[in-house]
């Protein structure tokens, strides 16, 4: 399955929409439609270009697919949207009128900006959710020779910030994947929230492409065949229990790159993870995380020792509480292990 | 007798045409050889009045001579640091020009005349390439940086005077004329041998790489950036790594041909925001974002600008 390059990501137009904050229930209120495509300068198409590629190469991205049943008209709007150029304004406002459906009082009032371009021959659609931001921008007064700052109102993007809700999709058929398109939430935030947050997925009527189960079990058992080309018996020890660490975090989603940099300590050894997860075709992306098929593997730690003697704890207790240590010289280790000792078979 | 007032009049309507020609024929050739990844000083000029009216004057001294005889009404010139670039260059006028006339100076050159060795072609456009009118012929010459510097101290000295010069003062111009046909020889062969230095993968990679930005970037960069950046991004990677970068980033490259044009065209107008565009280690970074990932990622913010690292892999993806 060859992949989508972004980097050949165009956009060749763009249309907007505001979509106010409105109370569950509420009814008879409707978002501000554009009656017309925004102008797009080359500027502004690089901006966007560069702020689309940036979120979607990002740590949160991920590969999505259009649900078969869902009450989101999004997958049968950008189908239009990406076989035709026909109706493009029409149909944006379908999106936007479905996006005010989806949002209860609870969702921020947002901008919703739909844009058409391709990738090589590949005809593309991108959804963007933007909030309304206010700022301040420094202003000289030529007389006084004096700098004031002055409020600036409905600020949409900045080159700093970051997109919050971004969806890419294209037409599978015409393309060599079996997926739909690549989404990315800034705000479904792996660190912290232990559940996914399913409002973008769900007005966009996707789900991710990737089954958590599977994909958690493979990012295991890749990861721990790394781990185990590692010749420093110590190093490959500390990662093992790193990696069952990672797995049991209170996160929803799982990364490959974010377990690199928060764990590896060699940048050799992160270059040569990332590349066996390359010739595995495992990519270095976000993933959902169920570990229903590895629990098993990862609540234990087991070291086994050439005399026989054989280690095990639960992984966290072992971190604490076993200290291994190498003689470099003769190449044998010491494991000492704190605590009172309760039973003796 | 000549008509000046006519040939003022016809030359007033026509220098205009030919600057716009001389500056779409400047602009084909930059691209054309920037592609071939050559750098060569690109210009071209319109003949004056009143050399126009003097050049008339003395043929026709000679043979009958008009205004639309003249053949270097427009001039461009293309001058080359490598004797090697003057081969490339002449095939590549002659697949995109069409060759009226081709005098090729140091084929015809006798061992005791005292001439300067550039290449002069007369052409005319190709309409499929440049809309001009097919049948208007105008100059190309071909030179390498010596042959350019002869040419012009010698145009000085001595250039086309009828004038019979003392053995003694013939011979100091041989000597000066060795000169820089000797510079020209050595120049070209300390240039093969810098290409195939291995001691300094810097200066190596620099080599391999000027070719391409001339290619993608279609502009010259800093070669002392270059080398001061390069010094620093190579200690990022693992000998084995920097082995790995100096025999395959040429394939790299070719491989990604379209992507990297896709980035090029698509922030030529960015140059100024992203100076790393124009600088060939740019290939480098991307090398490593696509093969190291982290041993650019884990060194980066140490030397360089972690906001110019972002919006580089941006652009790559």
């Amino acid at each position: 399955m060859a992949r989508i390059d972004y980097s050949l990501l165009v956009i060749d137009k763009l249309i907007i929409h505001d979509v106010p904050k409105h109370k569950k229930n509420e009814t008879g209120g409707t978002p501000n439609y554009s009656e017309n495509e925004s102008t797009i300068t080359d500027g502004l198409r690089c901006f966007f270009q560069d702020k689309i590629k940036a979120a979607l190469a990002s740590e949160q991205s991920f590969k999505v697919c259009f649900k078969e049943e869902t009450e989101s008209s999004v997958p049968s709007c950008v189908q239009t949207i990406l076989t035709s150029d026909d109706n493009f304004v029409d149909i944006s406002k379908d999106i936007a009128t479905n996006l005010y459906n989806f949002q209860k009082g609870n969702n921020a009032a947002g901008v919703l900006l739909i844009l058409k371009g391709h990738i090589s021959d590949l005809p593309i659609c991108v959804i963007l959710k933007l909030e309304r931001d206010n700022g301040a921008q420094l202003v000289l007064d030529e007389i006084t020779k004096t700098f004031n700052v002055e409020e600036v109102h409905d600020l949409m993007l900045t080159k700093k910030t970051k997109i919050f809700k971004v969806a890419l999709f294209f037409d599978r058929s015409q393309s060599t994947t079996n997926y739909d398109g690549q989404l990315m939430d800034y705000q479904i935030n792996p660190k912290n929230k232990k559940d996914l947050n399913t409002f973008f997925l769900d007005f966009m009527g996707c789900f991710p492409y990737a089954d958590p189960k599977t994909s958690t079990k493979l990012f295991y058992e890749y990861t721990k065949e790394y781990i185990n080309t590692i010749s420093d018996l110590l190093t490959r020890s500390k990662y093992t229990q790193d990696l069952n660490s990672y797995l049991q975090k209170n996160q929803p989603t799982i990364n490959p790159q974010e377990f690199a940099n928060d764990y590896m300590t060699e940048t050799e050894h992160k270059n040569q993870y990332r590349e066996h997860l390359r010739n595995k075709n495992f990519e270095f992306t976000t993933y959902h995380k169920d570990t229903s098929f590895v629990d098993a593997q990862i609540r234990k730690f087991m070291v086994e020792f050439e005399n026989g003697i054989t280690i095990l704890g639960t992984n966290g207790t072992f971190e604490d509480k076993v200290t291994l240590t190498e003689n470099e010289e003769t190449g044998e280790c010491t494991a000492e292990i704190t605590s009172k000792i309760k039973k003796i078979k | 007798m000549i008509d000046i007032a006519q040939i003022s009049e016809q030359w007033n309507t026509d220098e205009p045409k030919l600057n716009l020609l001389g500056k779409q024929v400047v602009s084909f050739l930059k691209k054309g050889l920037f592609f071939m990844e050559l750098h060569p000083e690109i210009s071209y000029r319109t003949k004056e009045i009143q050399s126009i009216i003097k050049k008339i004057q003395k043929k026709q001294k000679e043979k009958p001579y008009e205004y639309s005889d003249l053949r270097d009404k427009l001039g461009v010139r293309i001058i080359c640091p490598f004797l090697s670039d003057i081969d490339r260059i002449d095939t590549f006028l002659k697949e995109n020009f069409i060759i009226r006339k081709e005098e090729k100076k140091k084929e015809k050159i006798d061992f005791n005349k005292l001439d300067y060795q550039s290449n002069h072609y007369d052409v005319s456009v190709k309409n499929e390439l440049i809309d001009f009118d097919k049948e208007f012929i105008f100059e190309i010459q071909v030179r390498t940086m010596n042959q350019h510097a002869w040419a012009n101290s010698a145009h000085i000295l001595y250039y086309k005077q009828d004038i019979e010069l003392p053995d003694e003062m013939k011979h100091r111009i041989y000597r000066l004329l060795s000169l820089y046909e000797l510079a020209d020889e050595e120049f070209q062969k300390v240039n093969e041998y810098l290409k195939t230095r291995k001691d300094d993968l810097g200066y190596t990679l620099l080599r391999k790489l000027e070719g391409k930005l001339y290619k993608y970037a279609e502009t010259d960069f800093d070669r002392e950036l270059s080398v001061e950046n390069l010094t620093t991004i190579l200690t990022f990677f693992t000998k084995e790594e920097q082995n790995n970068i100096d025999t395959e980033i040429e394939t790299f490259i070719e491989e990604n041909n379209l992507k990297i044009q896709h980035i090029f065209d698509d922030n030529r107008n960015r140059y100024a925001e992203i100076t790393l565009l124009t600088q060939p280690e740019i290939f480098v970074i991307w090398y490593g974002l696509e093969k190291y990932l982290f041993s650019i990622t884990d060194n980066w913010n140490e030397y360089f600008d972690e906001n110019e690292l972002e919006m580089i892999k941006t652009l790559w993806c």
